[in-house]
């Protein structure tokens, strides 16, 4: 519609939520966190370049790594997911998609069962050879690019098989049928309809593995990246030092969310075809059989690995790490202690808690803002959609900073209380974290909806919130539902910007992997991870059901 | 009393002006359709009509009250829209309840209406069929029974047969035109297919760039185009100025300002074998017609006969004369 709708006072009240949020939250941390790295500007910088600026070109060398190999990984596997047919396809391509829904300490510590010292294949390959210390040492710098690379290619994987998929067959086989070679196909054809697909997931790539947190911070030793080094400046009680990186890694991350925008404003190839696009080529596909699925088998058992030994790890019983545990008898007791005792229940119940209570205020806040800028086009809506998206490119280690700086002294916007050391403090800030996420799903359900639905429903007499009741939202809420269940799974694992803002009585469940890990008690750690992990499939399994079913 | 009065209604986005100053009325039981090209503001003036958009300046009178200012909740409008706008998230026969389950009737009451409206449309075996797994030909019947159930005061059709197939089209507008006259229910069909107008409505607005061309009977708008632009958009007439008309067919008195106007089936190719006037360029056996491009004098006539009246066969390349079959001279402005 051409014209703004007037707003409701139920509009405007939605609107004024927003906005005290968005002032709250998002606006006054960052303000604070910029106030205090100007505290001791000149002594944060001498301190930073004294180690030669070693963590920024670390993080930033870390992330090049990290995108080449994920993208050589997840291109591949895409282009042999299209373009060959084997039997259990979808079923493999369900596997070696997990790691993107694995919490990122989930993934570390399953690394670290598996190729630490004790680890399931370093002890398989010290019996088998009967060694007397450790073969390999799984730690630095090829340690963190083989998680990265592990937790991030199934971005490439996603993006670039949807991008295949969108490439209208016919022009394949017109290729080939006008006597190119499959390579000669793929380098003129294919690879240019892809190439946007991949540098939007470089873009993101790049991000996340400049803000990772967790793979540096396990295995990085005594090696500096960004986010390891605005951690250990807090705890050291540097807090200008740590600001002043947090601003830096902030403004790295902020130019390549500006970049992802651009590209996805001039986005990709759009073959118009009238009618159905033919979906396979019938030239380029090659029935590989079983040939096919043994390869990607092997790929999808190099990927289930972690878990495997997570799982294994998780059934032997306490203390017997150092032993040869192939000999010993499985045991639950390691979740019988979870589910028993209430000091190991609590972690589990807190992050429940906690995402729930961010995946709410995250919908309230997300949906409301999708509907008045999609549906009301309400005036500066543009606005509070940048200010929603900024979190993106905000780490989530630099957004703890900024609510401690924030918040450790009462504030209007927490009801005049200093939340620091609250239970409420992680919830909100998982909710500043998963905003954008929410609130992007919300606009683009909003905008599949095609608004002659809603104009049939005026016309035929509805009112404004029945039309919203009994169409709008019906049809935007498998969208929503989606979002909402992305920041469950973000939220219920979170690790990088609660070990910043827990304290002992607001451990989540990501913490108490952590300090059982630090206490060697293995078992307990694996099985927090493998319940952590069902958790998580459970609710992604559970909201594809109520998705598929909702239409 | 008219059932709609459209009263000096202008419109302008960004101004540019889209509407200009249109004014008409509407009978009880009319089928009155606004045909016009793309762009010509004829969905913007149905939804103004409908309160899904304002006018910049003018008035609507529904049922001879003011209703400029009102809601499309309050009008008493239906729609049928082009891509039918079937609520996804319902079966056939939710749909069709919608519209009465807002005017809170009873259950019995609903389920009997819409039993009864379906059989009408003749939709009710599928009644508890989800939307989305319907053709486009029983989507827009639903769509038209869910409009109808309501019995609004005025029917909107928005080219409601654009999406259809060619044979689908011609059903359903036969069916349209069933129901119509049944129900007796006043409507306003916008469409850009001139022989959709023709075979369905009473009256005709033609409407170009925003402007009303012409309003009137379809004989009126056919055989008295008031204008060259009504004159090439309805009829596909070919126009000839005072020179051209006296050479090729002795006709004389056209005005300067004026064009005759002759329609494709006037104009006749007759065999020649010297001195010929002009040759035909193309010939296009379409089944029922056989249309041929003509040339003559450096320009291009299009020409017409029903297939099984030409006696005589042509062919492209070949010189030919001219018949005029035209029981009137048609002259038209510029």
């Amino acid at each position: 519609m051409n014209f703004r709708k007037k707003l409701s006072p139920f509009n405007i009240l939605l609107l004024a939520v927003i906005l005290f949020f968005i002032t709250g939250y998002i606006a006054y941390p960052l303000f604070s966190l910029i106030r205090e790295s100007f505290g001791s500007l000149q002594q944060s910088l001498s301190s930073i370049a004294s180690t030669g600026f070693n963590s920024i070109t670390n993080s930033i060398l870390l992330s090049v790594i990290t995108v080449a190999g994920s993208c050589v990984l997840g291109v591949s596997a895409a282009y042999h997911f299209q373009y060959r047919k084997f039997p259990l396809k979808n079923f493999l391509y369900t596997l070696l998609l997990i790691p993107i829904a694995m919490p990122p300490l989930v993934g570390v510590v399953s690394f670290l069962f598996l190729l630490n010292e004790n680890g399931l294949i370093t002890k398989i390959i010290s019996l088998i050879f009967n060694m007397q210390s450790v073969p390999f040492k799984f730690e630095g710098w090829t340690a963190i690019i083989i998680v990265h690379v592990y937790s991030f290619y199934p971005f490439f994987l996603l993006f670039t098989s949807s991008a295949l998929q969108k490439i209208d067959a016919n022009i394949l086989d017109a290729s080939v049928s006008l006597g190119a070679s499959k390579a000669k196909t793929f380098f003129k054809i294919i690879l240019p309809q892809i190439i946007p697909s991949m540098i939007g997931a470089s873009l993101i790539v790049f991000m996340a593995s400049m803000a990772s947190f967790s793979a540096p911070f396990i295995f990085g030793g005594s090696l500096r990246f960004l986010t390891t080094e605005i951690y250990s400046a807090k705890i050291n009680g540097d807090t200008s030092l740590a600001s002043m990186l947090s601003i830096l890694l902030t403004i790295i991350s902020m130019l390549f969310l500006i970049l992802l925008r651009f590209y996805r404003k001039r986005n990709t190839f759009e073959t118009r075809t009238k009618g159905t696009a033919k979906l396979s080529s019938f030239l380029l596909l090659k029935d590989s059989g079983i040939k096919g699925t043994i390869a990607v088998s092997f790929l999808a058992l190099i990927i289930m690995l972690p878990v495997l030994a997570l799982l294994f790890l998780s059934l032997i019983p306490e203390g017997s790490l150092m032993r040869n545990y192939f000999t010993e008898p499985f045991t639950i007791s390691n979740y019988l202690k979870i589910f028993g005792e209430a000091q190991f229940f609590e972690p589990f119940a807190n992050s429940i808690k906690m995402s729930l209570i961010a995946v709410m205020i995250t919908v309230v806040i997300g949906v409301s803002a999708a509907f008045l800028i999609t549906r009301k086009k309400i005036r500066g809506g543009d606005f509070i959609e940048t200010f929603l998206s900024l979190p993106y490119g905000i780490p989530g280690t630099v957004i703890a900073l900024s609510f401690i700086l924030s918040f450790n002294t009462p504030t209007f916007f927490t009801a005049f209380i200093s939340i620091v050391g609250t239970f409420w403090i992680l919830p909100l800030a998982y909710a500043v974290r998963n905003l954008p996420v929410i609130t992007q799903s919300s606009i683009s359900g909003f905008n599949a909806f095609d608004p002659s639905l809603e104009e049939a429903s005026s016309t035929l007499g509805a009112t404004g919130s029945r039309t919203f009741r009994k169409v709008i939202l019906p049809l935007v809420f498998p969208s929503i539902l989606s979002g909402a269940m992305l920041v469950f799974i973000n939220s219920v694992g979170e690790f990088v910007s609660t070990i910043l803002l827990y304290t002992f009585s607001t451990k989540t469940i990501s913490v108490e992997i952590y300090s059982q890990l630090r206490l060697y008690n293995t078992g307990a750690a694996a099985a927090y991870g493998v319940i952590l992990f069902l958790l998580v499939m459970l609710i992604v399994y559970a909201s594809r059901k109520t998705i598929d079913k909702s239409f | 009393m008219s059932i709609l009065s459209v009263k000096n209604i202008s419109k302008s986005f960004n101004n540019t002006n889209v509407l200009t100053d249109i004014n008409f009325d509407l009978t009880k039981g009319e089928f009155f359709s606004v045909v016009g090209p793309s762009g010509c503001g004829k969905t913007t003036l149905l939804r103004i009509i409908a309160g899904l958009e304002f006018a910049t300046s003018g008035k609507i009178l529904i049922e001879d009250k003011d209703a400029s200012d009102h809601l499309p909740q309050k009008r008493n409008i239906g729609i049928v829209f082009q891509n039918y706008a079937l609520f996804p998230n319902m079966t056939v026969f939710e749909n069709v309840a919608y519209g009465l389950e807002v005017r809170k009737l009873g259950r019995e009451k609903i389920t009997a209406l819409v039993d009864s409206v379906l059989e009408k449309v003749r939709m009710k075996d599928k009644s508890e069929k989800n939307v989305t797994t319907l053709s486009g030909g029983e989507q827009q019947r639903v769509s038209l029974a869910r409009v109808i159930v309501t019995e609004p005061a005025l029917l909107l059709f928005d080219e409601p047969l654009s999406n259809l197939d060619y044979s689908l089209r011609l059903e359903t507008r036969n069916e349209i035109k069933r129901l119509q006259k049944d129900i007796g229910i006043t409507s306003i069909y916008v469409t850009h297919d001139q022989s959709e107008a023709l075979a369905l409505s009473d009256r005709i607005a033609v409407l170009n760039k925003g402007v009303v061309q012409q309003i009137g009977s379809p004989r009126e708008i056919y055989y008295t185009p008031k204008n060259f632009f009504v004159a090439d958009f309805i009829g596909h007439s070919n126009f000839f100025n005072e020179k051209e008309s006296s050479e090729l067919f002795d006709i004389t008195g056209i005005g300067e300002d004026e064009m005759l106007s002759v329609f494709p089936e006037e104009i006749i190719p007759v065999k020649c074998t010297r001195d010929c006037k002009a040759k035909i360029n193309d010939v296009q056996f379409t089944g029922f017609f056989t249309e041929f491009l003509i040339e003559c004098k450096g320009k291009i006539i299009k020409s017409m006969m029903p297939s099984a009246q030409s006696t005589e066969v042509f062919s492209a390349g070949e010189e030919i004369d001219l018949k005029l079959a035209a029981k009137e001279i048609r002259k038209v402005k510029k």
